[in-house]
């Protein structure tokens, strides 16, 4: 058992985030009780926090401020109120179920974890990517989405918000999210028409950590209500993303992990 | 007219004007760009950390707490450490040090800071990191800038890691105690 004098010295430590879990927790303890120590780890925060002035300062490029304008006016038009409503579930919707001889989208399994990939090994790394992008061509992801998307607003307490497309696209559609928050489905309508040498690509940009990655590269499949339905490959509940998005990409998807290429088409804003 | 201060312009974005968000971002846009680029040095991911930065200021907005210190500041912290995030997935990562306040234009530099008053803050905390052995600012830099471990500090500078460990706590106390008296 460490002594007051002790936790003390591990301060420093603390504030960097690099003590053992036992010592995290002594420290914590101490903190708890010990109005000194409390202050002394904000002197040592504040000092680590003017740490970051050290950093040798180079200009952004200037293209940054046009990309930023065009993320808001994204966000602006998929949350616009003619564009993007969230409504509750009203009752009589669940008997608007589709029936279940409806398609399900041939959404192809290329969930990444996570982007991994230095610059220079990208290439090769993207090549075997798209390797095994070819051997699970025939896995589909959600087991039925139709039935899924029935079962969801059959649902008391689903949520269902209504998308349009960017840069006139045409696509209309929704985004329907259980009542536990654990399951979505994406049902678009007016896709637009996907070449041999096209794909559709779906994007899920994360809270935390805060990262894009890949959902999948699907082809519009219409249902008998002329709607594609997208099970979303969620790994945390739907509060876990910022948004969701539909890219067109040339044939094999996106050359980034992380980012479309081609333009987004669709974007849902959480 | 007088330029809106910051106070002004976050109360603006938590009322969503974007157009305030765009001017926080000519602001401080460079400050961020820099601290990223200090970690992860590679143009693509430097520039999507510098706009993930703002668009997280622009959807939590009451993340930044003003008792806490500058907008500045803490954006190049939120900075940093979305940077490490980026560079712990990276497959590769070689953490340089010995980077403090090598400033490639000393005019950009003075442009950059000036507007927030931060340039006697920097000033000072080169004269206190200055007092530090080359041992224990690598050790600090290593830590602070690309998150790494004691463990992970001890391999790459090939020390014992309670000598790591000493030098962070040892670096970290001289820095407060000197940073306290030049407050002073």
């Amino acid at each position: 058992m460490m002594n007051r004098e002790e936790l003390i010295e591990l301060l420093p430590l603390y504030a960097l985030g690099h003590l053992d879990p036992e010592e995290k927790l002594a420290v914590e303890a101490l903190l708890r009780d010990d109005a000194e120590a409390r202050q002394l780890l904000d002197s040592y925060r504040l000092v680590q926090d003017t740490f970051i002035l050290g950093t040798p300062l180079r200009q952004a490029p200037a293209h940054l401020q046009a990309d930023l304008r065009h993320r808001l006016a994204m966000e602006n038009a998929a949350q616009g109120p003619t564009q993007v409503t969230r409504r509750p579930l009203p009752a009589d919707l669940a008997s608007q179920q589709p029936t279940q001889q409806m398609r399900k989208p041939a959404l192809r399994s290329r969930k990444l974890s996570r982007p991994r990939f230095s610059s220079v090994a990208f290439g090769g790394v993207a090549a075997a990517l798209l390797l095994v992008v070819a051997l699970l061509a025939f896995l589909r992801l959600g087991d039925n989405p139709v039935r899924e998307y029935a079962q969801i607003i059959a649902q008391s307490g689903a949520e269902r918000i209504a998308v349009t497309s960017l840069e006139n696209f045409g696509i209309q559609g929704e985004l329907v999210i259980s009542a536990d928050r654990r399951a979505a489905v994406l049902a678009l309508s007016n896709l637009p028409a996907v070449t041999d040498a096209q794909t559709l690509q779906l994007w899920l940009a994360q809270v935390e950590p805060p990262i894009v990655v890949s959902g999948g590269l699907f082809r519009p499949m219409p249902a008998e209500d002329g709607r594609t339905y997208l099970t979303l490959p969620l790994d945390r509940p739907v509060d876990g993303y910022l948004r969701f998005s539909v890219s067109l990409e040339a044939e094999g998807g996106s050359q980034f992990p992380d980012k479309p290429t081609g333009p987004r088409i669709v974007v849902v804003a959480l | 007219m007088q330029p809106a201060t910051d106070a002004e312009l976050m109360h603006r974005v938590r009322g969503r004007d974007q157009d305030a968000l765009v001017e926080l971002h000519a602001r401080y846009a460079s400050l961020v760009f820099s601290v990223a680029w200090r970690v992860l040095d590679e143009q693509g991911i430097c520039e999507e950390v510098t706009q993930d930065v703002f668009m997280r200021l622009w959807h939590r907005p009451e993340q930044y707490d003003p008792a806490k210190g500058r907008l500045s500041t803490w954006l190049m912290n939120v900075a940093r450490n979305l940077a490490i995030d980026r560079a712990r997935q990276r497959q590769s990562h070689n953490p340089r040090t010995g980077l403090f306040f090598l400033d490639e234009n000393p005019d950009l530099t003075e442009a950059l800071l000036a507007s927030d008053g931060l340039d006697a803050e920097r000033q000072m905390l080169w004269s206190v990191v200055a007092q530090l052995s080359d041992e224990q600012r690598t050790a600090l830099e290593l830590a602070y800038f690309h998150g790494l471990t004691p463990l992970e500090i001890a391999s790459v500078v090939q020390a014992p890691l309670a000598t790591v460990k000493s030098r962070l706590q040892r670096g970290m106390q001289k820095l407060r105690d000197l940073w306290l008296s030049e407050k002073t």
